[in-house]
């Protein structure tokens, strides 16, 4: 990163807080505390160790049902485009499950399985699998069919082909599904806590806000987004760079 | 193997090629006549054909284009599709088609050239009982040409293998084929 970038950022950050200032000195403190006040919140909270436990609980969600969402959407979206029978039979589905809202597969879940943790990641995966599915789908119609038929003339076992020919080329498919997966499962892991668990971010959010305490729903939503951005730019992004070396 | 359709156009109808162990046959012909379907035939990648073909154990294929792939260095091309080699025999490998030290380049970083003669290193490498090669020399350099052409008849009269060729240029094939057999 070039030192003018980091200057832009430096300066974008500045001056979203000194909005966020701005703002909370017009409107009631209890509706928008200023950022000093939630920061307070946070270190407090960060302090009684209450927001480490929450942020762990929802991450482990968080990371279980992304490997879920991600495993099941990539085996059922290569099958799709590598099959065209099973592509127009199961079309109509992927573009239903893509049109349900995350809250009604959060309720249907919990009222058909329970409050349970499995019905909590079941839900949030069955929200972000239809995505994977359509992703992966185009990256298995792009498959190059030249490299099909080295694979075949060398006879390549089915897991050098899947490994060395495949999913090289599916990996740019697979990292496009993780990056918007993370950036859309966190949020919905919040939704399902917030309904039917009794711990997580989402669960602490829903107390906040029934006691209208802003400063608390900011600072742990705040907590969140940071780490969400470091794995983000910590593993994500490394892993990306890694998979597409070849192409500098 | 009797005939190959393309919609209404028939190629290799009636066509029959039989290639001993150690013998070296180069199929020339017009463009379209099918040759480049007949090596396709051969390698088990068409079976949309009447007729017959035998498809060796182990075979070596050079396609028309180097045909690497794109995120493996050379080496790991040739190690992929010959896992018993090791680091030494993929060196020696490349040093036959004159790319000693090469091995660790992306193909990207290869001029077209250079990545042919790494197709060539790996068709080699895997030991095959058959070859297969179409135009394997075209875009080389006459050096590069003869090197490489050099390396195929080492191996040819070392392991004798069956090998059936696809050129247009009657100076690829001085002293690497025995019979040409024209198609029609």
């Amino acid at each position: 990163m070039t030192g003018q970038r980091i200057a832009w950022q430096a300066l974008s950050l500045i001056l979203l807080l000194a909005a966020w200032q701005a703002g909370s000195l017009i409107a009631p403190a209890a509706t928008l505390p200023p950022p000093g006040l939630v920061l307070a919140a946070l270190v407090k909270a960060a302090g009684q160790g209450d927001l480490l436990h929450h942020l762990g609980v929802t991450l482990a969600r968080v990371a279980a049902s992304f490997a879920l969402a991600l495993t099941v959407g990539s085996v059922l979206g290569v099958a799709l485009g590598r099959v065209a029978a099973l592509d127009r039979l199961f079309d109509g589905w992927v573009v239903f499950f893509l049109n349900l809202p995350a809250l009604v597969t959060a309720i249907l879940c919990f009222v058909w399985f329970g409050l349970t943790e499995g019905a909590a990641l079941a839900a949030v995966a069955l929200n972000k699998i239809p995505g994977v599915v359509v992703t992966l789908r185009e990256g298995a119609r792009t498959l190059d069919p030249l490299y099909g038929d080295l694979a075949r003339v060398y006879r390549l076992g089915r897991w050098a082909a899947l490994r060395h020919v495949a999913l090289p080329q599916l990996m740019p498919y697979l990292m496009v599904a993780a990056r918007s997966g993370l950036a859309l499962i966190w949020k919905i892991v919040l939704v399902v806590e917030l309904l039917g668990r009794s711990d997580g971010i989402g669960f602490k959010l829903h107390l906040f806000f029934q006691g209208f305490d802003v400063a608390g729903i900011l600072a742990y939503s705040l907590a969140f987004i940071l780490v969400i951005q470091a794995i983000e730019l910590a593993l994500l992004a490394p892993i990306e760079r890694r998979a597409a070396h070849w192409r500098d | 193997m009797a005939e190959k359709r393309f919609g209404q156009r028939v190629v290799l109808a009636g066509f029959r090629l039989d290639v001993a162990p150690g013998e070296a046959v180069a199929v020339t012909g017009p463009s379209g006549c099918g040759k480049s379907t007949l090596l396709r035939i051969l390698a088990g990648l068409d079976h949309a054909f009447t007729g017959w073909a035998e498809r060796p154990e182990r075979l070596g294929m050079v396609f028309q284009e180097p045909r690497l792939l794109p995120w493996m260095s050379a080496s790991a091309n040739i190690a992929l599709v010959a896992p018993f080699l090791s680091p030494a025999g993929i060196e020696a490998a490349l040093a036959a088609v004159g790319l000693a030290g090469e091995g660790h380049k992306l193909p990207g970083r290869l001029s077209l050239g250079m990545a042919r003669r790494v197709a060539v290193a790996r068709a080699l490498a895997v030991r095959p009982a058959a070859l297969l090669l179409d135009e394997p020399f075209v875009s080389l350099d006459e050096d590069s040409a003869r090197a490489t052409r050099a390396a195929v008849m080492a191996y040819c009269a070392e392991h004798r293998p069956a090998l059936v060729m696809v050129s247009h240029n009657p100076a690829d094939l001085d002293g690497l084929v025995q019979r040409v057999v024209p198609i029609p």
